[in-house]
Parts: C-alpha cells; structure tokens; sequence
C-alpha cells in the first residue's frame, strides 16, 4: 500500500543550550497510518525527538515537515496553522503528572477540544463517549492526583484522544504500569491504528514493540540514527541493540506462540 | 559491564542486636515536619470528604452559595445588635448540622482562633485610656493624672462598657463571618469553588493559575513528604542543627528544580494540546429551581434580620 508521507526528517539535529548535543543528523520519513517505534537507551534524544514532531521544540539544524508544511515556530504561531496542527497531533507524555494539570477527570478529558474551539455541547458529547470507552465514568469528578498508575495513563491517553488526532505520539507509555494496564494500552494503541490513525511510540520496551510497531527506528547513544526497519529484523540484530545498549550479554530471545520477544533472566 | 567485587565493608555482617534500653528518643525536625504534612495532606482530604457528604448546602449551587456567603457577610456587617449576629450564628449552626458538619470542630475552629486574634486587635480599646467610656471594672486608681509627654490620661485605668460593648459585638461578627466562610468551604470542593468565582468576573486565566497551583501542592507535598521520610529511614542519632540546616537547604533548593522542570512540562503539556494563552473552560451548569428558592430564601433571611436589626435598636 503506496502511503502518503505525513513526516519528512532531513538532516535534524538538536542540541541543548550548552552545546550538549542531543540529535544528530536524523534522516526520516513516517507514512500516514503507520505504527513506528523510535527505539533507543536512556538519554538518545528519543523524547527530543517526539517533542520536535509535535511542534514543541524546532531542530537547530535540518528540517522537519508535517503533511508538505515545514514545522517551524514562525508556522506555529500563525493562529490557523497552530490550530490545525494541534488537531491533527497529539502527544501522551512520559510523566502523566505533568499531562494531567486540571482539577478533574472531566475537565482534563475536556481541555483538548476546547481549546481547539469544539463547540461545548460537542465537547461534553465527547468527553461523555471517552469516560464510557475507558472505563472511567465512577472517576469523572476525582482529582487525578488520587488515581493510580494505570487510571492516570488512561486519562492521559484519553485527553489526547478527546481531539481526535491523526498521529499520536507517545513517550514511554507502558513505563511503570503494571501488565493488565500494559496489556490494556497495547490493545488500545492497535485498535486506534487500525481506525486509520499513525502511532509513533518512543520506548526502550522491546517486548511491546513487535505489537505496536510495523516499522522501527533505532537511536544510538551517539544520538544518530542507527538503524530502522521492521521490528522483527531489528530485534534479531543483537550486535545492533548491544551496541546501542538496549540489551546487554544477559538478554535473550524468546519464541512462542507466534511471538517473539527478547528478555533479561 | 562486568560488576566490580564488593568493598570489605559492604561484606560485613556484624550487626548491632535489637534492644530496648529504655531511654527515649526526642522527636527531630524531620519527623515534626513529617507529622504536620501529614496533617495537613489529612485536613484537605477530611475537607474534600465532608464537601462529598450528601448534606443540605452540599446540595447547592456553589455560586449560590458564595452569593450567599457574601449577602450574609453585609448582614454580619450591618447588624449592630449583638442578639441579630447571636441569631445569625444559630441559624449557621443549624445549617451546619444539618449539612453534616461535625460540630465540635466546626465551633473549635472558629471560637478558639477568632477571640484571640480579633481579641488582640481590640484589647486597647476596652481601656478607658485608649477610648474614653463609662467605667465597668477599675483596674487601677493612681494619685492623679498622667502625664506622658503630649498625652494626658486619667487617675483611673478601666475597662469601659461601651468598650466591651464594641469589642464583644466585634469578636462575634469576625466569628459569625468566619463560620460564614467555612460553611462555605466545608460544603464545596474546591474545584467547583474556585469555578464559582467566575460569578465575581474573576479573569479565567486567575483561575486556572489558582486550580493548578492547588493540583500540583499535593505533588509538592508528596515529594517533600519523600524526601523527609527518605532522610529519616537513613538517620542514626539525633542529627545536630548545622545538619538540619544543610538538609532543609538541599531539600529547597531540589524542590524548586523539580518545580521548575515540572512547570516547563506542563507548559508544553498545555501547548500540545492547543492552549494559547487563554483557557476555555466546561460552562457551568445553570441554577436550578431549588437554587432560586433557596437563593429567595437566604436573601429574606438577611433582610428580617437587618429588620429585627432596626427593631432592636442601639
């Protein structure tokens, strides 16, 4: 299937104010509708990477364009193009404390689409359907504060969900769940995938990436691009994830049941 | 990464047995300020818990009720009858029962902590020194007037009725009005509060900044709350002031840094989502029927009170 590309990465580098370089180089493309993992060890710049896909922060070097528009911060500060953008990408953070900012299970889910102008009664339809598909109804008034690991994931996700994005970019999303969460997550990831939308998922997980991913993408610790392909092509390179240092000499691989994972003993 | 061999030290297992020698063991800082954010985390939650009851003001509309709050205020304010605000307070008292409320704290609160500050305000005009008046009780009589520099006070140190008039009615309009604002912060979460103080055409953008502030205390409170619990499960003995300051230092310092880090989250968290600047919020719900009545209701109240006010006289 001739996909469209929805990202184009040329040359991308990013680098902290000190000069600390956190991306170098990153040649890419993700296609509409595709599952990809970005995969790398603690500190590669995966989470830079999501953040530069979402319009949050702008590559020192190289370019980045979303659907044929460069993303830039002049781009995204022109009011329409913020606003369509915003709509079309959305992004579940790695730490669902600073994702969950309001008061309330409700108006957390509502946030999203009310700043991107969804007229109110819509968004109450909305944020109603949400509670009702996450399973989160008896929790609509509870202070996110006072939920646990997994219900705040849950929250997470379903206040990017609650403006319909295209691309859903995660970071880290099972980091920290316990494994009914972590099941549920995954599911959840493949169910919106096959509704047509694009998943980019940031993790150093490899027993989740064969399910939510169609295509991988390594980082290095030398923050480049080590390698990208599909899941099973890349999991077998064990030179390739040892030097990268997603798996050290204790790891091995795993058959059954049609799967096929790597683990630590 | 081949692990390295363990020190000699770390393969020492010659521990000290358990005993109980008796002697005991002064709580320090750490454990005090443990304790009090405990409390502190306990009060908001017994608050949270009592706005959660199925009482009669819980029922309520909170913009109704901060109308209310403050239509009362102006009554406490107005009356000058100390048996208007004795009615007042009774009627509060009332409300407060059966609102489920548990008196004792509910009076405690109020009548421990109003007459001892408002009472400290007020202390110096009781005095005939301060505020000439009918004497009530004689405190001291000296041989004759006082000359202090420019002032001139009299032979005699008394407490004035109209003095203890004013402060008594005084005291128990700071109390009648504080009971007024527990009432009301007792009965509603604080969320649907600070959402009510849209009625006052208080900035949207207010309101956030007070919401989020109040979300992310607790987080501030709980990472305190582990770094305090993390110092005391490795202190040995009593740990002496110098070490308490340097911990207190450290302890600031890395709460700010998280802040710090944590705000720039949000912030992109907010963005990523589509805010610009200006949030939009869910519409509030609109009164219902129940809410006009008792609206009515509570505005009659205050104007038979500030009738019975005048009735009564000075």
């Amino acid at each position: 299937m001739a996909s469209k590309a929805l990202y184009t990465l040329q040359d991308v580098g990013y680098a902290y104010d000190d000069g600390h370089p956190v991306l170098e180089g990153i040649n890419l493309t993700i296609n509409a509708g595709e599952k990809v993992a970005l995969l790398g060890a603690n500190g590669s710049g995966k989470s830079t990477l999501l953040r530069l896909l979402d319009g949050l922060l702008f590559p020192r070097q190289g370019t980045i364009a979303f659907d044929g528009q460069e993303l830039t911060e002049a781009h995204l500060e022109d009011e329409g193009f913020f606003l369509a953008f915003r709509r079309r990408v959305g992004f579940v953070f790695q730490d669902s404390e600073a994702q969950l900012f309001n008061p309330s299970v409700r108006e957390e889910l509502a946030f999203g689409p009310l700043q991107l102008e969804l007229p109110a009664a819509a968004v109450k339809e909305r944020v109603d359907s949400l509670l009702d598909l996450l399973g989160l109804a008896d929790l609509a008034d509870r202070p996110p504060h006072k939920l646990s690991g997994g219900e705040r994931k849950k929250v997470a996700l379903g206040s990017v969900l609650a403006s319909n994005p295209e691309v859903l970019l995660l970071d880290e999303p099972t980091a920290g769940l316990d494994p009914r969460s972590q099941r549920w997550l995954v599911e959840m990831l493949v169910q919106l995938n096959q509704a047509g939308k694009t998943i980019i998922t940031a993790t150093h997980d490899l027993a989740v990436v064969p399910v939510i991913a169609d295509r991988v993408f390594v980082l290095g610790e030398d923050h480049r691009l080590a390698a990208a392909g599909p899941p099973r092509e890349i999991l077998a390179e064990r030179e390739l994830l040892m030097r990268v240092n997603l798996i050290d000499a204790a790891f091995h691989e795993h058959h059954h049941q049609g799967y096929f994972h790597l683990h630590a003993h | 990464m081949p692990a390295k061999d363990l020190p000699a030290w770390l393969l020492q297992n010659n521990h000290t047995p358990l005993q109980v020698k008796g002697k005991k063991r002064r709580p320090g800082f750490g454990e005090k300020t443990l304790r009090d954010l405990a409390r502190a985390g306990q009060e908001v939650l017994f608050a949270e818990e009592l706005a959660g009851y199925r009482g009669w003001l819980q029922g309520l509309d909170p913009r109704f009720k901060l109308l209310s709050l403050l239509w009362l205020a102006v009554v406490a304010g107005l009356a000058r009858h100390p048996l208007t605000l004795v009615w007042l307070y009774g009627g509060l008292v009332g409300l407060a029962y059966y609102s489920r409320i548990p008196l004792g704290p509910f009076l405690k609160r109020v009548w421990l902590l109003v007459p001892l500050f408002t009472g400290i305000m007020v202390l110096p005009s009781v005095f005939n020194w301060v505020r000439p008046g009918e004497p009530l009780v004689v405190l001291l009589n000296l041989a004759g007037p006082l000359h202090l520099g420019p002032w001139q006070l009299p032979a005699q140190l008394a407490i004035t009725r109209q003095g203890a008039a004013g402060a008594g009615l005084l005291i128990l309009r700071v109390g009648v009005t504080v009971s007024l604002a527990f009432l009301v912060t007792m009965t509603t979460r604080w969320v649907a509060l600070l959402r009510a103080l849209r009625v006052f055409r208080v900035p949207r953008v207010f309101i956030l900044t007070l919401a989020m502030t109040y979300r992310y205390i607790f987080l501030l409170l709980q990472t305190t709350e582990e770094m305090f619990i993390a110092r005391q499960s490795r202190l040995v003995g009593r740990a002496d002031l110098q070490m308490n300051r340097h911990f207190l230092a450290g302890a600031m310092g890395n709460l700010l840094l998280k802040a710090y880090a944590l705000s720039e989250e949000v912030y992109q968290a907010m963005v990523a989502r589509g805010y610009r600047g200006e949030g939009r919020c869910l519409d509030e719900r609109g009164m219902s029927a129940r809410d006009y009545w008792y609206c009515g209701g509570i505005v009659l109240v205050g104007l038979i009170l500030l009738g019975g006010d005048y009735y009564l006289g000075l």
